[in-house]
């Protein structure tokens, strides 16, 4: 896996057991062939635009699907989201908000500013591998990209 | 009308009326008495002028008696009579007769003007102080028929041979046996007669006297005229009264046409009237001259009370004028700094100071109010940056709290299944334990979450069916199997104005503790009653469950606090605590009441004004 290839899942997450756990849930479903993982918000705005150290990534490449967490260090991921739903070359791109916050004005902002999808992650293991689990496939197998 | 010209019209009336009142009475009653004085004056005159003619005329009538008795006189008469004219002694006797006894009668001022012997049987002038009337003929004359038995006066006549006014006096001449010898006549001056008529009485100068015959020929001349006398008629009301026969006073206007008061007297014994007059100018010129001297008094008066009453009323106007001209600043304007000051000691001036103070007063409610104002949005920032900084952190403890407890649960469970082998049953024990402590855990994040939550929300108040609500939440919590054991009673109940979802979320509470702790029944009774007070609806839930000791009853709403063990009912104490934080809210109370094992009954009211 390397994250100068086209990737099929972009995961923004500064949690390491989060991210160690989504990973395993994609596993479990057999979704874990390119996952790329970035720990903050400007990393991740670098690898979307590949820019700085993704400078080398094409752009014409996107990953099929951005997992993205709310609280992120350095730049948010509702300014994330923005930069992503702001920029042509991006808009299409699907982003999936996969967050702790169960706050209503977190899930109003990002659907309008143009999240796919809002998922509140369970608590329970077997929930948030369930949930991870039915995401992974209905972004990867199911949904239909545009182009 | 304004208070102004109210004052001075007022100021006007109480001053101008009385002096014009006692005015007028001053002069109706001065007008009166001269008016008598005058009469009195008129009629004084007339008498005294008319003895005057009387004493004048017997003077005269008492020479010419005088005359007629001198004993040569009557020899000398009786001689003319009596000789032939051709005779010497008559020619003698005529010149004794002229030159010793009637010349010397005539005077060159006054008295007679010709003194006459005539013929008794004739009329034959025999001799006379003016010989041209020598041989004239007097048989005809009324005067001459008189004189022939007593002495007699000829009112005044225009004597036609003599072509002039006259007056005669005659008296008989008779001898020692009273045998009448002849007559003596004179004739009078009659300017004597006018200088005693126009002789003043000295009180005013249009005054004057006359005398009429009965001709209406003026007989003496007026004041003001000359050659009247015997040549003009008048025909005046006064004369026309006395030449009636009537003594008299009226005004009317004289031969001039000016008006004039006149007295008038009839002379019987001249066939004369005299009249006496006097301008009514000059007569009422005091009383006249006393009315317009009252007239400018009256008009200064007016004039000065006039500018007095102005002025007053405005000193009364002008403080009130600036007290409404202060109210509008106030009023309209808003500018409380505004100050009528004044130092009038008047009830006006106590009025403005008042209405300063007012002002005065008014600016330090208002600043006082601008203070509460501007506190008011202080606390209310304050109060608005605490509720910012609750939902932070709100957010963290939502965001923040789980991800270490999904690491608990998640890792627990790879333990689990990536070392099933390692573990044994004890081991998996262990795990299932730490899973169910995460689990608790986010259930307590969650119910602390929504608690905060709605001490924070802003209420959207609507009119709630609470039966059909009721009845929802009801087949909400339960399930088909569980309703069968659940006898579920609502009593009609009263809508409430209030928040629906936190209501609704009030009967989630109540209704699930119900089925919660009647559970272990056989037969489980829940009943919601409500019912309107006066100014509240009280709304109930009753079961047939554990219920609690009394004794407790003040911890049933605390967050967190709990009357049974987790081991017999679930549950973390937050419900209870949701349900008063609500009903709070609502501006409600509630209370509860039960026994242990014999259920409980939570009660909640919901104010029917206002929610807060």
């Amino acid at each position: 896996m390397s994250d100068m290839q086209a990737v099929d899942v972009l995961l923004v997450e500064d949690n390491q057991q989060d991210a160690e756990l989504t990973i395993r849930s994609l596993k479990k479903h057999k979704l874990s062939n390119n996952v790329s993982v970035v720990e903050d918000g400007a990393e991740a705005l670098d690898f979307i635009f590949c820019r700085g150290k993704y400078g080398k990534r094409d752009i014409n490449h996107p990953p099929k699907v951005i997992f993205l967490d709310l609280k992120l260090p350095l730049v948010g991921g509702l300014e994330v989201l923005r930069a992503i739903k702001q920029d042509a070359r991006t808009k299409s791109l699907p982003v999936v908000v996969v967050t702790s916050s169960r706050e209503d004005p977190d899930i109003k902002a990002a659907y309008e500013l143009g999240a796919n999808s809002y998922v509140v992650k369970p608590v329970d293991f077997e929930a948030f591998t369930e949930a991870i689990g039915s995401l992974g496939l209905y972004w990867l197998l199911i949904n239909q990209p545009p182009g | 009308m304004n208070v102004r010209s109210r004052i001075t019209l007022l100021f006007v009336l109480l001053a101008v009326v009385p002096v014009v009142v006692v005015g007028f009475l001053a002069y109706y009653t001065g007008r009166q008495s001269i008016e008598q004085v005058e009469i009195n004056h008129l009629v004084s005159t007339n008498l005294m002028k008319s003895s005057e003619l009387t004493r004048w005329i017997e003077a005269y009538q008492q020479r010419m008696e005088e005359l007629a008795q001198r004993p040569l006189l009557i020899q000398y008469s009786a001689t003319m009579v009596d000789f032939d004219p051709a005779d010497p002694v008559y020619d003698v006797s005529r010149l004794a007769l002229e030159e010793d006894h009637l010349k010397p009668r005539i005077k060159p001022r006054g008295g007679f003007t010709e003194v006459s012997v005539i013929s008794p049987d004739k009329g034959i002038i025999l001799a006379s102080s003016d010989e041209i009337q020598e041989g004239k003929y007097y048989a005809n004359q009324r005067f001459f028929a008189e004189g022939k038995t007593h002495t007699y006066t000829q009112g005044v006549f225009y004597s036609i041979p003599l072509q002039q006014t006259t007056m005669m006096v005659s008296t008989p001449i008779n001898d020692r046996r009273e045998m009448l010898v002849a007559v003596l006549a004179g004739r009078l001056d009659l300017r004597g007669l006018s200088t005693i008529m126009s002789a003043q009485s000295g009180l005013s100068r249009s005054e004057k006297t006359y005398l009429v015959n009965k001709s209406n020929f003026f007989v003496t001349e007026p004041y003001s005229g000359e050659g009247y006398a015997l040549k003009k008629t008048v025909r005046t009301e006064g004369v026309q009264a006395g030449l009636s026969g009537n003594d008299g006073v009226a005004f009317y206007n004289d031969y001039r046409n000016i008006p004039v008061i006149g007295a008038y007297k009839w002379l019987p014994e001249y066939n004369m009237c005299l009249i006496t007059e006097v301008d009514q100018s000059e007569a009422f010129a005091p009383i006249n001259s006393m009315a317009m001297t009252m007239l400018s008094i009256i008009s200064i008066l007016a004039l000065i009370v006039l500018a007095a009453g102005f002025f007053l009323a405005r000193t009364i106007t002008q403080p009130l004028a600036r007290l409404v001209a202060g109210a509008a600043e106030i009023g309209r304007h808003g500018h409380l700094d505004f100050k009528v000051g004044t130092e009038d000691k008047d009830e006006i001036g106590e009025l403005s100071r008042a209405f300063d103070r007012m002002a005065t007063e008014l600016k330090m409610t208002t600043v006082s109010i601008d203070e509460l104002e501007r506190r008011i949005h202080e606390r209310t920032a304050q109060l608005e940056a605490a509720n910012r900084e609750l939902e932070a952190f709100s957010y963290s403890v939502s965001h923040d709290l789980r991800a270490p407890l999904r690491a608990i649960d998640g890792y627990t469970r790879i333990l689990l299944e990536d070392y099933q082998q390692l573990l044994d049953d004890e081991g998996k024990r262990i795990c299932s334990v730490i899973s169910e402590g995460a689990h608790k855990m986010s259930d307590l994040i969650d119910d602390l979450l929504t608690f905060s939550r709605l001490g924070r929300s802003a209420l959207n108040p609507s009119s709630i069916d609470m039966e059909a609500m009721v009845n929802a939440v009801f087949l909400e919590l339960t399930t088909a199997q569980s309703r069968k054991r659940i006898d579920f009673q609502v009593d009609p109940l009263p809508p409430a104005m209030g928040d629906p979802a936190l209501l609704r979320q009030v009967w989630v509470n109540l209704l699930s503790n119900s089925v919660k702790f009647s559970r272990k029944k056989k037969r489980a009774v829940i009943r919601v009653r409500g019912e309107k007070a006066e100014n509240e609806t009280i709304y109930s839930v009753q079961d047939n469950g554990v219920g609690f000791d009394m004794q407790y009853v003040h911890k049933l709403f605390g967050v967190f606090q709990r009357l049974h063990s987790v081991k017999d009912f679930e549950g973390n104490g937050v419900g209870l605590a949701l349900v008063q934080r609500v009903i709070y809210r609502h501006g409600g109370r509630v209370r509860a009441e039960g026994e242990t094992g014999n259920g409980a009954t939570f009660y909640f009211t919901l104010p029917h004004q206002g929610v807060i």
